[in-house]
């Protein structure tokens, strides 16, 4: 199990040493910022693209962070507007009818060596991917992550009773797509 | 599962709750395993699509494009939100204006036309404690009051989620 460092110790590393103390902060957070993101943005290649912008902003703005939250959470809200963003963009982009843009999404998950689950799993990811972008990261953070409300308020700026409300409609959606499937 | 979440859907979801929450995605057998910061490792391995010690190596590829990259800058949720009222008040107030000139003078003009996204963001990120009303009254909130549109944190979030910050530039060009 690898050691955790504080906040204050993180901080600190880097008021040393700008470069060392940065690694040591991606060396703690890459990997569960990583699996946010891919969640998010689905495919490896795009996980990696979001994760690396994620932590240049980091680095170039770490000398601004306030303290009024965790590192973690700071991170994770940069990771979740580059997610954003990055689908954002990528919708743009696609000329697709909606039916053809559903397939090719099906087709890289099909395709992609990094996708293990079954039929049922896969019709999951389906339906978060029909999703808005805000409904689609809070139900990952609540369903996967399993993560408190107080936290996600934190992280993403929205009362906790906005969020429980869009993680009701966001488990409603998914039911009714995975029941038609 | 947590309890809690597993009881938060169970009745409205049991599909949901029949699939789990198991991660279906991964990545190689060595990718989270050489997480130390050496830096003289291969990248890749031939022999697989991904990287071989990917993270391994991370730390040390955002450090040289960091450096490189002059552009990078955050913006925060709210940033986004405030850019996103601004943009709907800038958007409403020319709508009103447009109509209202056509009707008077027969020209058609938009005062949004000569907004700029940036200094709209600048002005909100130097304005940290500025409140909505504030930015709703200087698009002339009245107006849309009239109008009987009413905006909240969560318009403003589906209205993000569907419109992108390139988006938003091009509605207020």
């Amino acid at each position: 199990m690898k050691a955790q460092l504080t906040d204050e110790q993180i901080l600190e590393l880097i008021q040393l040493n700008k470069d060392g103390g940065f690694r040591s902060l991606m060396h703690q957070f890459q990997e569960p910022i990583y699996w946010h993101i891919r969640r998010m943005v689905t495919l490896h290649d795009d996980a990696n693209d979001v994760l690396q912008n994620t932590f240049i902003k980091v680095y170039k703005n770490i000398g601004k962070f306030n303290r009024d939250s965790k590192i973690y959470t700071w991170i994770y809200r940069i990771a979740t507007n580059e997610s954003i963003t990055f689908l954002n963009r990528k919708k743009k982009k696609r000329t697709e009818a909606i039916d053809g843009d559903e397939n090719s999404i099906e087709y890289s998950l099909r395709a992609d060596t990094f996708f293990d689950g079954n039929e049922a799993e896969l019709a999951l990811q389906k339906a978060i991917l029909q999703l808005p972008e805000k409904q689609k990261t809070v139900f990952n953070l609540r369903y996967y992550d399993e993560m408190s409300y107080k936290d996600m308020s934190e992280m993403l700026e929205t009362s906790v009773g906005a969020l429980k409300a869009s993680y009701h409609h966001a488990v409603k959606k998914i039911e009714n797509y995975v029941k038609g499937q | 599962m947590k309890k809690e979440i597993l009881q938060e859907i169970e009745h409205i979801a049991p599909r949901l709750l029949q699939i789990g929450n198991r991660n279906p995605f991964k990545v190689p057998d060595s990718y989270f395993e050489n997480l130390g910061l050496e830096a003289d490792k291969t990248v890749y391995n031939s022999d697989e699509n991904v990287p071989d010690g990917y993270f391994e190596n991370l730390s040390d590829e955002v450090l040289i494009k960091a450096k490189s990259d002059k552009s990078a800058r955050v913006i925060s949720l709210s940033a986004k939100r405030w850019i996103a009222a601004a943009s709907i008040v800038l958007l409403c107030t020319a709508s009103y204006f447009t109509i209202s000139t056509h009707d008077s003078t027969g020209e058609s003009e938009s005062f949004a036309l000569d907004v700029e996204l940036e200094e709209a963001f600048d002005y909100l990120a130097d304005n940290d404690d500025i409140d909505l009303s504030e930015i709703l009254e200087l698009g002339e909130f009245e107006l849309i009051e009239e109008m009987e549109v009413e905006y909240n944190d969560m318009d403003i979030d589906l209205f993000l989620d569907e419109v992108g910050l390139d988006d938003l530039d091009e509605l207020l060009l």
